[in-house]
């Protein structure tokens, strides 16, 4: 296929162009209780083709372009009216000229994993495996599970000497536990790991049964005020993309986010812990064939990048670095036991939020922890509401550390007097 | 016009008939979904113009679904000729089916065959103005004027992104007795007005969509006027004071808790693993008398309307609440067949490469009798909610998280001007609901975003109804 869009681009006389070859193949399990309601297999490919078009009016120069996307069941005609469309559309994309991507050939890269050294179907059976050998109780328990086992394959072709393929592997899921005592309550759950990592999940697994358990003994909801807030795990990751979200190259061109290199940006002073931000790579290349490596971000709360795509970096007059997905964090200062002390400490929300454009993070509470002198109380509902451009200043990090696909840093945050609606 | 057929499934359909037949021959049933749909999106904003086919739901593909006698299987793929039948076997034969190293505890569900009633059908939906037809040029005119005219009325308008996408679906489900060909046209388009303030950015979002062409572009423009005027007001807004109050809701707001807070609910495969309360409350005042709610593929002209789902069930028109009463959920066909119901036409998957599940289509709670002025000046101390912006489902518990980004302060009848955002709405569903003491004859469906299933799977829909009066907890 990658032979016909190369025939069909140079019938059209397109001399700038992007080939992205997506492949992929999965084994899926889905679970209801101990129970196996549906497997599923795929083998997919496809393919994104970006075209570019150089065009003047006015005096000015643009460089326009469109995607289209071709599928190996195309016939070269299909391949060629679509690229035409393509190309046709280009020309209306009245976009400031950049110069694209140049790269060169590079041998394919497999990304290292244990999870290359066995079939699909047995990652997925062995991670299955995993997460059911924490449940082992009656009255608390997984509800149900979704299992995917992957192996993708990417490869970029450009015009501009990219020419990169990488194959990876991943495990990814989610699953729900559910206790039925005192109330019948549940919580959700995610997992993604790039290895075998069946101790990571069963040790997940059997933490979500002990925290949905907690949540069938809470009975009220906190009362409503302010109060110092313990964010933890996933929520922490959440409320960390704001800084990965605001530094986005696009971000800055559109005039969404003034921040710049060298600013500030958790605000003046700052009497909790200073930011010290990292963006990591979870691919070898980005979707233009940029190389990924580890840039800091963030250090002592200053502003070390701005980071994004080929195009808007270009505007910008900065390097390119590509769309990063993982971010690292740096701090932590405070073991978690002496963090939460005095703290309402939601540890699941039903869809905690983060708004990039303003700051503001919230979400209606599933499960949360109050710490007082008196003790602990196992609290349920109402919803917190904040702003982090107003609360970053005081913020303090656990020692205990997470680590997801997406995330690697302090396990939990503690924020100063964030509102709370009973 | 009517959507034109897709040639590309008209040439495969032989091969897939085939496939079918050699299946059905070792297995008691298979049936292949084979979707051809193209999703063509345009942009403009600040961040400059975008148009090109999305990879999300431009697609070209099989799913086979077998059922071996006591389960089922499924193999999505893209590679269809005759020489791939062999390989497309092997995998469904050596792969898929055969289960194997099961770990010990765990066991395999036990399901019927699934009745496959004979069933013929080849429809297409219509349109005003196709995209393809209108031109790139044209939308991107159409787009740029509404971003310009946003951006002309008041300097602090930042930016205005407006998008427009459409999808033609082309889709075939054959089976052993069934027979069925849609092609369906999906198109919607939203504008976002922005502008800043102090360190931050406050925005209005406002979409219109509609089964059918680039006839929504005319609708989007009519409601660039509220959006802009919105957008300048939100510079002014102030943090909510939590507390419950009387609140009006606009349609949208509606339509976030009809789909949100209660349409997730009533999903029937949440209804299989025993996590919806609504299993329990079917037959139940659940919500007041004067709401009756509807979920259906069949009924209304939006991004949730077709003639079959993606499991071969033909669309329905389902009523979920009737005066109050709960009478019924929505249903994918296997979970019908584990809780001995029938199938509403509601199975539907993100595309051919992912698991179907019970999803919603066109969900509404009817009109009303009541006016929106008399429901405003009936307020003493509360607000009326508009604009949504996200919401979460929590059918186990029916607890509500729906934001809003605009609440308006009613005192003793009036609206003061006064403004509030975020707002988010939480509380317990049925007392929401049972709490609802007017609902007006206005009516508007909006299909301008996505549905997921928990934070994935994402597909098309439409929510909507009245203006509501409720209760509600603020914060």
């Amino acid at each position: 296929m990658k032979d016909i869009i190369l025939n069909a681009l140079r019938a059209l006389d397109i001399v700038n162009y992007q080939i992205e070859e997506n492949e992929t193949e999965s084994a899926e399990l889905f679970f209801i209780k101990k129970t196996l309601d549906m497997r599923r297999t795929k083998r997919t490919r496809g393919y994104a083709v970006t075209v570019y078009r150089d065009f003047e009016a006015e005096g000015t120069k643009f460089r326009g372009m469109s995607q289209a996307q071709i599928f190996e069941s195309m016939t070269p005609a299909e391949v060629e009216n679509s690229l035409r469309g393509a190309w046709f559309a280009a020309q209306f994309v009245k976009n400031p000229f950049f110069e694209l991507y140049e790269g060169k050939e590079e041998a394919p890269v497999d990304m290292p994993s244990t999870l290359a050294e066995r079939p699909l179907e047995q990652n997925a059976l062995r991670m299955a495996e995993a997460l059911f050998a924490a449940d082992v109780e009656e009255d608390a328990f997984i509800n149900s599970a979704e299992i995917f086992a992957v192996k993708s394959r990417k490869g970029i072709l450009s015009s501009r000497g990219v020419d990169i393929a990488y194959t990876r592997y991943e495990v990814k899921g989610e699953f729900v536990t559910q206790c039925r005592a005192p109330q019948d309550v549940e919580q959700f759950f995610q997992f993604g790991y790039g290895d075998l990592n069946t101790a990571a999940l069963t040790e997940k697994a059997r933490q979500a049964i002990a925290a949905v358990r907690d949540r069938a003994a809470a009975q009220k909801s906190p009362q409503a005020g302010t109060y110092s807030v313990v964010l933890s795990g996933d929520q922490v990751a959440t409320l960390m993309e704001y800084y990965q979200e605001r530094s986005l190259a696009p971000f800055v061109y559109a005039r969404y986010s003034d921040w710049t290199v060298g600013k500030p940006v958790q605000g003046e002073p700052v009497e909790g812990e200073k930011l010290n931000v990292t963006l990591l790579p979870i691919a070898p290349y980005s979707d233009e064939g940029i190389p990924m490596v580890t840039r800091p971000l963030i250090k002592d709360g200053e502003l070390q990048l701005i980071h994004g795509n080929n195009r808007f970096c270009r505007y910008l007059g900065i390097e390119p670095t590509g769309y990063y997905e993982r971010i690292g964090l740096d701090n932590g200062t405070q073991a978690l036991e002496d963090l939460r002390k005095g703290c309402l400490c939601p540890v699941s929300f039903s869809d905690f939020q983060m708004d990039s454009f303003t700051g503001h993070f919230g979400g209606e509470i599933r499960l949360a922890y109050l710490y007082t002198e008196k003790g602990v109380e196992i609290v349920t509902g109402g919803s917190i509401n904040g702003s982090l451009p107003e609360k970053q200043g005081k913020l303090l990090f656990s020692t205990e550390r997470y680590d997801t696909l997406t995330y690697t840093g302090p396990f939990a945050v503690r924020i100063e007097g964030v509102e709370v609606a009973g | 016009m009517q959507v034109q057929r897709s040639a590309f499934l008209q040439a495969a359909k032989p091969l897939l008939q085939q496939l079918i037949a050699q299946l059905t021959e070792k297995y008691g049933y298979a049936s292949v979904l084979a979707a051809d749909t193209r999703s063509k999106g345009y942009r403009v904003g600040n961040t400059g113009v975008g148009v090109g086919e999305d990879d999300l739901f431009t697609c070209r593909g099989f799913v086979l679904k077998v059922f071996d006698g006591r389960s089922y299987g499924e193999y999505s793929f893209t590679h269809l000729d005759e020489k791939s039948i062999p390989a497309i076997l092997a995998e469904v034969e050596g792969r898929l089916m055969p289960l194997t190293g099961l770990p010990a505890g765990l066991s395999v569900s036990e399901y019927g065959q699934i009745p496959d009633e004979p069933a013929v059908l080849l429809k297409s939906s219509e349109y005003e103005v196709h995209p393809d037809q209108m031109g790139d040029e044209a939308i991107l005119a159409a787009l740029t004027a509404i971003r310009n005219d946003a951006k002309g009325r008041d300097e602090r308008v930042l930016d205005c992104t407006v998008r427009f996408e459409y999808q033609e679906i082309h889709k075939l489900f054959l089976s052993p007795h069934r027979d069925l060909e849609q092609n369906l046209l999906w198109s919607d388009g939203g504008f976002n007005v922005m502008c800043p303030k102090e360190d931050d950015i406050v925005s209005y979002y406002d979409s219109a969509s509609a089964l059918g062409g680039a006839e929504v572009l005319d609708i989007m423009k009519g409601k660039l006027d509220n959006a802009v005027k919105s957008a300048l007001e939100l510079i002014d807004s102030q943090p909510m004071v939590p507390g419950e109050y009387e609140c009006v809701c606009t349609p949208a707001v509606t339509g976030m808790i009809v789909h949100e807070a209660f349409g997730h609910g009533v999903e029937m495969d949440m209804f299989v693993k025993d996590r919806a309360l609504a299993k329990k409350c079917v037959g139940q005042y659940v919500a007041s008398p004067l709401i009756t709610m509807h979920d259906g593929a069949a009924v209304q002209r939006d991004t949730g309307s077709y003639f079959f789902d993606d499991e071969g069930v033909l669309a329905h028109d389902t009523v979920i609440i009737e005066k109050g009463i709960l009478k019924r959920g929505i249903s994918d066909a296997q979970s019908a067949m584990h809780l001995g119901t029938e199938p509403t036409g509601n199975g539907r998957r993100e595309s051919f490469e992912r698991k179907a599940y019970t999803r919603m289509t066109n969900t509404y709670f009817e009109p009303g009798t009541d006016t929106f002025e008399d429901m405003i000046a009936s307020v003493k101390d509360g607000f009326l909610l508009d604009n949504p912006s996200s919401g979460m489902e929590d059918p186990k518990n029916w607890g509500i998280q729906c934001m809003v980004n605009v609440a308006r302060e009613i005192k003793d009848g009036k609206l003061t001007g006064r403004i509030f955002s975020p707002i988010v709405l939480t509380g317990y569903v049925p007392d929401l609901l049972k709490s609802i003491t007017m609902v007006s004859k206005d009516f508007d469906l909006e299909g301008g975003g996505m549905c997921g299933k928990g934070w994935k799977e994402w597909v098309k829909v439409s929510d909507g109804g009245p203006c509501i009066k409720a209760r509600i907890r603020l914060g």
